[in-house]
């Protein structure tokens, strides 16, 4: 248990009956956190009103849930070593090997609605392993609700673990010009690789179906995406075409204040759902003058100004001569050339 | 003369099936060793060099069937979750695939040991995410005892644990909780929270009873009862501040390689403060300035469930080497080039006076590269404080020790042919006589793959054996004593006379599986 007030902070461990005691402290507001493994985490907010008539704060912990099950390959024969994810959406939040019985349980979920993934990598353990990679991976559809202190077993996989392909394929404009220095990521492997001459190489890729993804950074961004799907043979030929993306015209003015070289910050678009990964925050590099491009992928961005320090703030954004507020803008898929202009403000130092 | 007849058919047909368009047929059945079954799903690989590798995975007879491209030997590669190829062949055993011939291979799989259990705290909760080691006692010349950590196995959220893929043998179990292993998420720093237990119920390893593993069987084990402590801090300041100070923090006691009494590093402050974040148990401290090499005497701290403040380490030990080579021989004492000869102590190179003397420091456990010895002189013997050394590791007392190397020039060479360009060898060349080896001071090397040769220069005169070791027993390399204990006939006996240069094929070292 610790309770917390700035940097100030107390910790304690309760005893075998769940009692616990602080020190006294003085009447204040406190931020009172309590963890115990299996359990999901609590917070209160010790009021001063609580120090007028000391008693004893009851927790409750509601018991966290598990999922559990076994993973075996085509033969039936247990799999060691694979690993079980439990997901929200996107996000993985709890994550289990398999035993030498191919048994797991996936503990410390809070109540919720889970996905559950099994996926194996095995084969060459270091470079003088010969043994061959394989690969496999299985999502269950649909979700599971776990409630409180629940155990749902019986969640089972058969995975077929295949030698992982490798993905080639040419990125070029709609005029077919090849493309160099774009950034090429997938959307479950993340950053995948680089460009060399137009071309592409995506090594290590286990069955399943991807979006590739590739962007330049220049003055003219350009963006495209390819589905690939892998059935555990190599693929090749893969044709990736990027076209010009919608783009931002920006400008960093101040207001009121003499123009200092404004190369040194920084503007980022940060996709506004922070749980979003098939976008990542973009970034705008203005000039001496405060002139920047970026390209946006269609979506919504929070605005942020980096490398301010503690002397300037973002007094206020226009989008195409409109006042944006709460610093978001929204970029359509339309290919056109918006004007943004951040307005800085000096801070009042103290 | 009817059977005969069939007889010549079915080998004709053998052959014909043998060697076909696809290349050359082979039949692998992967067994158990103790009870023969099969063992479905083991991976198998086929290496030749030059050639791409041959793989599969055995179906439910434990049988893996294919071709190869072309005949020879080939290093057969079996693996499986729980089970390692038995004899004495972990790497691998050879499989002669002949161009008229059924090719067939069994290999034999030893079925691994499992030590299961169950983790608890002090109230009897089950224990999550405990880390549960097997630990193995072993001991090398240079390093003395200590534990050898195999497969560790992590408790779920019923204290369970499994620790599979152990070798049959004896084994300590040590479970621990600690460092890293509190999975906490958000923004909320916690202390640490952590302890250790060896079975039955012990916190040191000399309280620790062992556990017999046997092949292919599970052991299940008694509750293991791990108390958890809140982690306390250590201070102190380091005196005079140092301009570099590097502090060294480990457990008292055997070193059993555990995540939650890893040995810690830390800097001191400017002003010579520092402090550790530690669960309570028995610690050795150490101070040492970079910049100066001097040391504080190294502090035993009993740390039990309160903070410890102010030590006090004074960095007033230095370990240093007054050192020279003694060039034998007196002829030959003047040709010898000091300046091209490399020496250092896990440091900086020394750098020798034009007498051949030098001065260095290290610290306490001190280990020596001497290189770059003109090819026809040898190290004869080396003194540490007079005593003569035995391999490369030495202790330092503090102040200034006495360290000799002494060369002479009747040193010979040999010429090594490996016994195949096809495949990559070892070549090991061992002598017969003298005190134990080890693998930082014996003379080895790998022939050019062009020429298949190799050269070591700055050979003792003497007996030696040499051992070209290949894919199936390179492990040997490590453990140099081993092989010349064991299998000190499958060597090929080599004399070397002073200044003598010797040229010698050496055939591939036989050791039985």
């Amino acid at each position: 248990m610790k309770i917390y007030q700035g940097k100030q902070e107390w910790f304690e461990l309760s005893d075998g009956e769940g009692r616990y005691r602080f020190p006294p402290l003085k009447r204040a507001e406190y931020e009172l956190a309590i963890h115990r493994d299996g359990f999901t985490d609590r917070f209160y907010k010790v009021e001063v009103s609580d120090f007028d008539d000391p008693k004893e704060l009851l927790v409750e912990l509601m018991p966290q849930g598990v999922v559990a099950g076994k993973v075996v390959d085509g033969l039936g024969q247990p799999i060691e070593r694979a690993e079980i994810q439990a997901l929200r959406g996107e996000q993985i939040v709890g994550s289990q090997q398999t035993n030498d019985l191919g048994e797991y349980r996936l503990s410390g979920l809070d109540a919720g609605a889970y996905r559950i993934r099994a996926s194996y990598r095995g084969g060459r353990e270091s470079e003088f392993d010969s043994t061959p990679i394989t690969t496999a991976s299985v999502t269950k559809p649909g979700e599971f609700s776990v409630k409180p202190g629940a155990i749902i077993a019986g969640i089972d996989f058969e995975l077929h673990p295949v030698r992982p392909a490798t993905i080639h394929g040419i990125i070029h404009t709609e005029s077919g010009e090849p493309v160099d220095n774009a950034r090429l990521w997938t959307d479950k492997l993340g950053n995948a690789g680089s460009v060399d001459h137009g071309k592409f190489v995506i090594s290590d890729v286990s069955p399943g179906t991807y979006v590739i993804s590739a962007r330049t950074s220049d003055n003219n961004p350009r963006t495209g995406s390819v589905k690939v799907d892998v059935q555990g043979d190599d693929v090749n030929g893969v044709d990736l075409t990027l076209r010009p993306m919608p783009r931002i015209e920006g400008l960093i003015q101040m207001d009121g204040s003499e123009i200092p070289d404004l190369s040194a910050l920084l503007v980022m678009f940060q996709p506004a759902n922070p749980m979003e990964i098939a976008r990542s925050s973009e970034f705008g590099r203005p000039d001496r003058s405060g002139a920047f491009i970026a390209g946006l992928n269609p979506g919504e961005y929070v605005v942020h100004v980096q490398r301010l320090r503690d002397r300037f703030a973002v007094k206020r954004i226009i989008l195409d001569g409109v006042s944006v507020a709460s610093l978001k803008v929204k970029v359509d898929s339309q290919a056109v050339t918006r004007k943004l202009v951040i307005v800085l403000d000096p801070k009042i130092q103290p | 003369m009817r059977r005969r007849a069939i007889h010549l058919c079915l080998l004709a047909a053998s052959v014909i099936s043998a060697q076909t368009g696809d290349g050359f047929a082979f039949r692998v059945q992967v067994v158990n060793s103790v009870t023969g079954a099969p063992i479905p799903s083991a991976s198998i690989v086929l290496e030749k060099l030059d050639i791409p590798s041959t793989f599969g995975t055995s179906d439910s007879s434990g049988v893996f069937a294919g071709h190869v491209p072309s005949a020879g030997k080939y290093l057969l590669v079996a693996k499986r979750h729980g089970y390692q190829i038995a004899g004495n062949m972990p790497m691998g055993v050879t499989f002669d695939i002949e161009p008229s011939a059924e090719n067939s291979a069994v290999v034999k799989m030893l079925p691994l040991g499992v030590i299961t259990g169950r983790v608890v705290d002090q109230y009897g909760d089950p224990l999550r995410h405990a880390l549960v080691h097997g630990l193995r006692k072993r001991s090398l010349p240079e390093l003395g005892e200590y534990f050898e950590g195999f497969n560790s196995g992590e408790t779920d959220d019923r204290g369970e644990y499994r620790i599979a893929g152990l070798e049959p043998g004896s084994y300590y179990v040590a479970a621990e909780y600690g460092r890293d292993m509190l999975r906490i998420g958000g923004s909320v720093r916690w202390p640490e929270i952590g302890g250790i237990v060896i079975f039955p119920d012990a916190s040191d390893i000399a309280g620790g009873q062992q556990v017999e593993v046997i092949a292919g069987s599970t052991t299940r084990m008694n509750d293991l009862r791990l108390k958890l402590h809140r982690s306390v801090t250590i201070r102190g300041h380091v005196k005079p501040a140092p301009a570099r100070g590097d502090l060294s923090l480990s457990r008292a006691g055997a070193h059993l390689g555990l995540n939650a009494f890893a040995i810690q590093g830390g800097m001191s402050e400017p002003d010579g403060s520092f402090s550790f974040e530690v669960l309570p148990g028995r610690y050795l401290l150490r101070a040492s300035d970079g910049k100066s090499g001097k040391m504080s005497k190294e502090i035993t701290i009993e740390v039990r469930d309160k903070d410890v403040d102010g030590i006090e380490l004074s960095l007033d030990a230095s370990y240093e080497i007054n050192g020279r080579i003694i060039a034998e021989g007196a002829d030959s004492a003047e040709s010898l080039d000091y300046s091209k000869i490399m020496l250092h102590f896990l440091g900086m190179p020394v750098k020798f006076s034009s007498d051949g003397t030098f001065h260095a420091t290290a610290s306490p456990t001190a280990i020596y590269f001497l290189q770059q010895i003109p090819p026809d002189w040898y190290l004869k013997e080396v003194t540490v404080g007079g005593r003569t050394l035995s391999g490369k590791r030495f202790d330092l007392e503090p102040g200034t020790t006495d360290v000799v190397f002494h060369l002479r020039p009747d040193g010979g060479s040999v010429e090594f042919t490996s016994p195949s360009k096809e495949r990559q060898f070892m070549v090991l060349l061992l002598p017969e006589n003298g005190p134990p080896i080890d693998l930082e001071s014996m003379l080895h090397g790998m022939p050019d793959p062009a020429s298949g040769k190799f050269v070591v220069h700055s050979v003792p005169p003497g007996s030696y054996r040499a051992f070209a070791l290949d894919e199936t027993n390179l492990l040997y390399l490590y453990n140099p004593q081993m092989l010349l204990d064991k299998y000190k006939s499958a060597g090929t006996p080599i004399t070397v006379a002073p200044r003598e240069h010797k040229s010698v094929v050496v055939p591939a070292a036989k050791i039985p599986e």
